[in-house]
């Protein structure tokens, strides 16, 4: 199985609305990542956007409807046939999915909902991801989400059950330091501990920005990533190292500048964690 | 214990398609507050059906105000057992679901304007196939030609209603010039088709029409052009071949078997 190798620094989410800017300026980020889902169809406008740009960036395509832990599967195959032509045309750096669920029988509820965090679930999940990574002749990534909910049924973490995940398949790890702070806030789950239980690095991390209402914190993606989340951000990279950093906005989208300087901050704030590393122990 | 997964999931689900069920016992936390949680998984679910439809039925949506926009993407999503992961499909049933909703019976119009509008949302995303050129039709003996299937391009749509959905939608575009018509009454017949990569459509005449239907049912080019003179008595197939050939309608032409010829 092939690894996941030529994608390195920091990204930003491509979105239909800075379609013309990349196009017409070719702004200065390490590599794009985007919605598989979206370039679902036979032709147009997205395609062949990505056409153009898959020459200038390294892609990541990042699935948000696979739904990969629903106990009904028959939405499944069909989906991951859609994913295989992408990789076949594109050949991306990266894919990436969530551990969410999204169907049942007969219905798809086109969301990344919570999984149970049960062996069960892990067995089933390890079986799909498997599957994906054998029909796709190649790794995948799962993603931490953010939820508002826990199951009474959970008996693991999530990122203890992404880590037995990634022993079990060889899957790649994405870590959301966005979504552990907001499950930090939603279910008192401290995102320092959560990140311990990874034995090793990531191979990408997102960073995003939250909404904090009343009844719990919401992964929107529709601000700047807020200061504890860089906080844990600098600790990831104190742990883990350099990590591909994707900077993800899909609410509120501004202007491209705003995408490509939370980027830029992204990069001095692992350069600053990383250089008062080695100055604490050298 | 096997099926725990499955069955948690199913009531999870109910919990989000159906207001009054509260599966709050599934999950950790103060009832209440889990209530509450559930809410928000709710509100995305119509969130994110409103956002696919109106991606797809800007026209409708502007019709109708946003807010009976919502509330008729949340029925609609509810009733309609969608299966797919990718929502760019999801309103592929919303024309025939508009033309039996009651609350819209007054506007008897909406459903094929809602019918154009996915015209152009399948054609946005249709195929990049080349489309067949004039040197391709000039290679044809005469005889050939009107003989020969013309398959249309798989972006092309032909959309006809009782009502004036042209002007209606053309109200709504960016670049109108026409403002909302104030009598939806007046049939047209339009043809649906992307250029280039932006999905268009244009007014046909009667003969136009017809013939590009026939041509649609596999009806050989002699019979497409016979059916439109037969409804339009000035039809000029010498116009409309070349015309159709330059908005990219037709995709092939296959000639047809000669007796005796294995196809």
């Amino acid at each position: 199985m092939t690894s996941t190798t030529g994608l390195a620094g920091y990204g930003v989410g491509l979105r239909g609305c800075h379609y013309r800017d990349f196009l017409d300026r070719r702004p200065a980020v390490d590599w794009i990542e985007v919605h598989s889902e979206n370039f679902f169809g036979d032709g147009g406008w997205d395609l062949h956007v990505l056409d153009r740009l898959r020459s200038e960036y390294p892609v990541s395509l990042h699935g948000v409807g696979l739904g990969i832990g629903s106990a009904s599967a028959e939405h499944f195959e069909s989906h991951l046939a859609h994913i295989a032509r992408l990789v076949a045309r594109f050949e991306p750096a990266l894919v990436s999915e969530h551990l969410s669920w999204a169907a049942i029988p007969g219905k798809h509820l086109n969301d990344l909902l919570p999984m149970p965090l049960t062996t069960e679930a892990l067995a089933l999940v390890s079986e799909r991801v498997e599957r994906a990574q054998a029909r796709l002749g190649r790794q995948i990534l799962l993603e931490n989400v953010s939820s508002h909910l826990r199951f009474a049924a959970d008996r693991l973490a999530e990122t203890e059950f992404l880590e037995r995940l990634r022993q079990r398949t060889g899957c790649g790890l994405l870590l959301d330091v966005n979504n552990l702070y907001v499950n930090q806030c939603n279910h008192d789950e401290e995102a320092v501990e959560a990140m311990s239980a990874l034995r090793s690095a990531p191979a990408e991390i997102h960073l995003a920005g939250h909404l904090v209402t009343e009844d719990s914190v919401v992964d929107h993606h529709g601000d700047h990533v807020a200061e504890p989340v860089w906080a844990l951000f600098r600790e990831a990279v104190r742990r883990f190292g350099e990590v591909p950093t994707l900077i993800e906005w899909d609410t509120d989208i501004p202007a491209l500048e705003v995408l490509v300087a939370e980027a830029d901050k992204a990069r001095e704030v692992a350069a600053g964690a990383l250089s008062a590393d080695t100055g604490c122990h050298g | 214990m096997a099926d725990e997964l499955a069955a948690i999931q199913r009531r999870m689900a109910d919990g989000l398609l159906d207001t009054e069920a509260d599966p709050v016992e599934l999950f950790r936390g103060p009832p209440a507050a889990t209530a509450k949680r559930l809410a928000l998984y709710r509100g995305n679910l119509t969130a994110n059906w409103h956002r696919a439809l109106a991606g797809a039925y800007p026209v409708v949506e502007a019709l109708v105000g946003e807010s009976f926009f919502h509330a008729l993407a949340r029925r609609y999503g509810r009733s309609h057992d969608y299966r797919e992961g990718d929502l760019n499909r999801f309103g592929a049933a919303l024309p025939d679901f508009l033309a039996d909703f009651e609350p819209l019976a007054g506007q008897p119009y909406m459903a094929d304007v809602a019918r154009l509008e996915w015209a152009l949302h399948v054609a946005h995303y249709g195929s990049d196939a080349a489309p067949m050129t004039l040197a391709v039709l000039a290679a044809l003996d005469p005889q050939s030609l009107a003989d020969a299937r013309i398959r249309l391009h798989p972006n092309v749509a032909l959309v006809a209603s009782t009502w004036a959905i042209g002007r209606i939608w053309r109200a709504h575009q960016p670049e109108a010039t026409e403002t909302l018509p104030s009598d939806p009454r007046g049939g047209c017949r339009l043809i649906v088709h992307r250029p280039r990569w932006r999905a268009e459509c244009r007014a046909a005449t009667a003969g136009e029409f017809a013939a590009l239907q026939s041509l649609a049912n596999g009806e050989c080019l002699g019979d497409a052009l016979e059916r439109a003179a037969a409804v339009q008595a000035d039809f000029d197939p010498g116009g409309a071949i070349p015309r159709w050939l330059e908005e990219g309608l037709w995709l092939a032409a296959t000639p047809p078997t000669r007796q005796g010829e294995h196809p």
